[in-house]
């Protein structure tokens, strides 16, 4: 083999070798994950507010806090999941903000290997979410999130200064997942707002008036979402006309946004 | 000098340069910093143009953990829909028993002069009035104390009723020596006039536990609704005058088509009715805060409470304060391997 290709094979192999050392999510590669969405989103409203737009407000604009998510999730922690079947991850703490036009979940707990008893080692982790779709259920009328993971930082626990192998090793298998394998840890949110589907108006009579029992069918779908000053703000085009816009389906509105 | 490797040299630093390219160790720090640097501008810029924006201010302005704000042309379509699918067929059926009463004296050209020949008497007895309404598209306003004034052309577009009409003739001094007394009853069909009556009054905007909801403020007032009788019925009114249309009855004093004139025009000059408070009915509109939501397929119940309540030219706002109603669960001290079960 000749001296140029020699060096050639030992960059390449040396190169993969170190390759799984720079997948690994780290604080820093997350804050910077974070830091673009939040620049992005600020981008964005900056563009909206100056085009005049900042809510679109036609019909119905429902503005949601942080805090109330926050609380929310809280209130169903800790929770566990198991992750393609091998790591089991508690989460014992939530955060929200609604900032910088990106809702951002933060998820914290700690993650062990699924077979084996957490006693054995395990490794605090960072779940960063951004929720990035939001819609009505076209059944419940409740405004529904969807969560997507965009960052995860996996740190190492040491007892007593002693590094840990299977610590190690889970903390180098869970930086090489794809980040979608953590969805599971905060998937759907809902917010408490629910549109119905019809106004109902009750029979009057019998007596000296008699008015039939009337069902106005209303159609709602969410037009716009933003996450700023704290809040989730979302505009919803409300129409009590079948044929409108504003009949559009949830899906259609929700995919249109997720894939800006 | 030693004379350095060149092969070596490649092989010792190309590696670490892929390597910091890739894992963007190049600049990273630095370009966080600068990163962060540039949000914290971008923050500040883009909070002086939310401040400026009205909406914004005062939804803001509002408070409450879940905030809804409602158009008025929001309101004003439900409103608008509650009328054209709602309130364009309401029956109505007015046990009235109001009365129509007119007198007057008659004088007829003698020989001896002009004498009062006599007083005829009109009594009208409407005893129930039954009619179609229907509400044409309405009107509404933000107005003060939370309510939306709301102004609905209503339309009574068609009604009848049974009637009672009594007639009676007095003949006076002279007369009544050549002319006769008599009265006659008939129980007769009318109708009322098709008409459109301006109805103001407002909606109340109440916050329940859950929704908004608009209660109709109608303050009572009267329509004057105007009748007429049937066609047929002013046959048998026309038959029953031209049958006392003789001398011995002062015929010539009652002509029959001047009487039935005056006694229409009587009618027409209408009464008044009052329209049933239960015309007009609470509206709950279609949005409101949930007393649970599901997170991570686990029900959170929460409890619910009215923050504010305020109609502006802007929006009418509805703020509610949330509270989850469980205690999150403690964390255990440690824990078994998890089993595909607690997936």
């Amino acid at each position: 083999m000749a001296p140029l290709s020699r060096s050639i094979t030992r960059l390449a192999v040396l190169t993969l070798a170190l390759l799984p050392a720079c997948h690994r999510q780290t604080a820093a590669s997350a804050e910077q994950a974070v830091l673009e969405r939040r620049r992005e989103g600020l981008t964005r409203l900056m563009a909206a507010a100056r085009r005049g737009s900042l809510l679109p407000f036609d019909k119905m604009l429902i503005a949601v806090d942080e805090g109330l998510v926050r609380q929310a999730i809280a209130a169903t922690l800790p929770f566990e999941r198991v992750i393609a079947d091998r790591y089991r991850i508690r989460v014992s703490q939530a955060d929200v903000h609604f900032d910088d036009g990106f809702g951002l979940v933060r998820l914290d707990g700690e993650a062990s290997f699924a077979d084996q008893p957490d006693t054995e080692g395990h490794a605090d982790v960072t779940v960063f979410g951004g929720l990035d779709v939001v819609a009505l259920d076209p059944q419940s009328g409740v405004l529904r999130g969807a969560v997507k993971i965009i960052a995860l930082d996996a740190r190492r626990v040491t007892v007593y200064g002693v590094r840990s192998s299977v610590v190690e090793d889970l903390v180098e298998q869970l930086g090489r997942e794809k980040l979608d394998t953590f969805s599971a840890l905060a998937s759907s949110i809902e917010i408490p707002v629910r549109l119905e589907r019809s106004v109902a108006l009750p029979a009057v009579g019998p007596g000296e008036v008699r008015i039939e029992a009337a069902t106005i069918p209303v159609r709602a779908a969410v037009a716009d979402v933003k996450a700023f000053r704290g809040k989730l703000w979302v505009s919803v085009d409300v129409s009590t006309d079948a044929g409108t816009p504003a009949a559009r389906a949830v899906s259609e509105s929700a995919s249109s946004r997720h894939s800006r | 000098m030693k004379r350095v490797n060149g092969r070596r040299l490649v092989a010792a630093i190309l590696p670490a340069f892929v390597l910091a390219t890739a894992c963007g160790l190049r600049s990273g720090a630095e370009r966080l910093k600068g990163q962060r640097a540039a949000h914290e501008r971008q923050r500040a810029e883009f909070a002086k143009l939310a401040a400026a924006d009205p909406v914004v201010t005062e939804a803001l302005a509002q408070g409450g953990d879940v905030l809804l704000g409602v158009r008025p042309a929001l309101v004003e379509d439900v409103l608008r829909e509650v009328a054209a699918r709602y309130l364009d067929h309401v029956a109505l059926d007015l046990p009235l028993e109001k009365q129509v009463h007119d007198t007057h004296e008659l004088t007829v050209g003698t020989f001896l002069g002009k004498v009062t020949a006599g007083t005829w008497t009109l009594d009208v007895t409407i005893h129930r009035v039954r009619g179609l309404l229907r509400a044409r598209p309405p009107s509404v306003a933000a107005a003060p104390d939370n309510t939306l004034a709301v102004e609905v052309p209503v339309v009574l577009q068609e009604g009848h009723g049974a009637a009672t009409v009594h007639f009676s003739w007095h003949s006076r001094s002279l007369a009544s020596v050549i002319c006769r007394d008599f009265e006659v009853t008939k129980r007769l069909d009318g109708e009322v006039l098709s008409r459109e009556y301006p109805v103001s009054g407002a909606f109340q905007l109440s916050a329940g536990p859950e929704r908004l909801r608009l209660e109709p403020r109608f303050p009572p007032r009267e329509f004057r609704i105007q009748v007429d009788l049937t066609d047929r019925s002013w046959a048998e009114v026309h038959a029953a005058i031209q049958e006392q249309d003789d001398v011995t009855k002062c015929g010539l004093a009652l002509d029959p088509d001047r009487l039935q004139a005056r006694i229409r025009e009587r009618l027409h000059e209408g009464f008044d009715v009052k329209l049933p408070r239960s015309l007009f009915r609470p509206v709950d509109f279609p949005a409101g805060v949930s007393q649970d939501v599901t997170i991570q397929e686990r029900r959170v119940d929460l409890a619910v409470t009215t923050h504010a309540l305020k109609v502006t030219p802007v929006a009418v706002w509805y703020g509610a304060d949330v509270r989850t109603r469980i205690q999150p669960e403690p964390a255990p001290a440690s824990r078994a391997p998890a089993s595909p079960a607690s997936r």
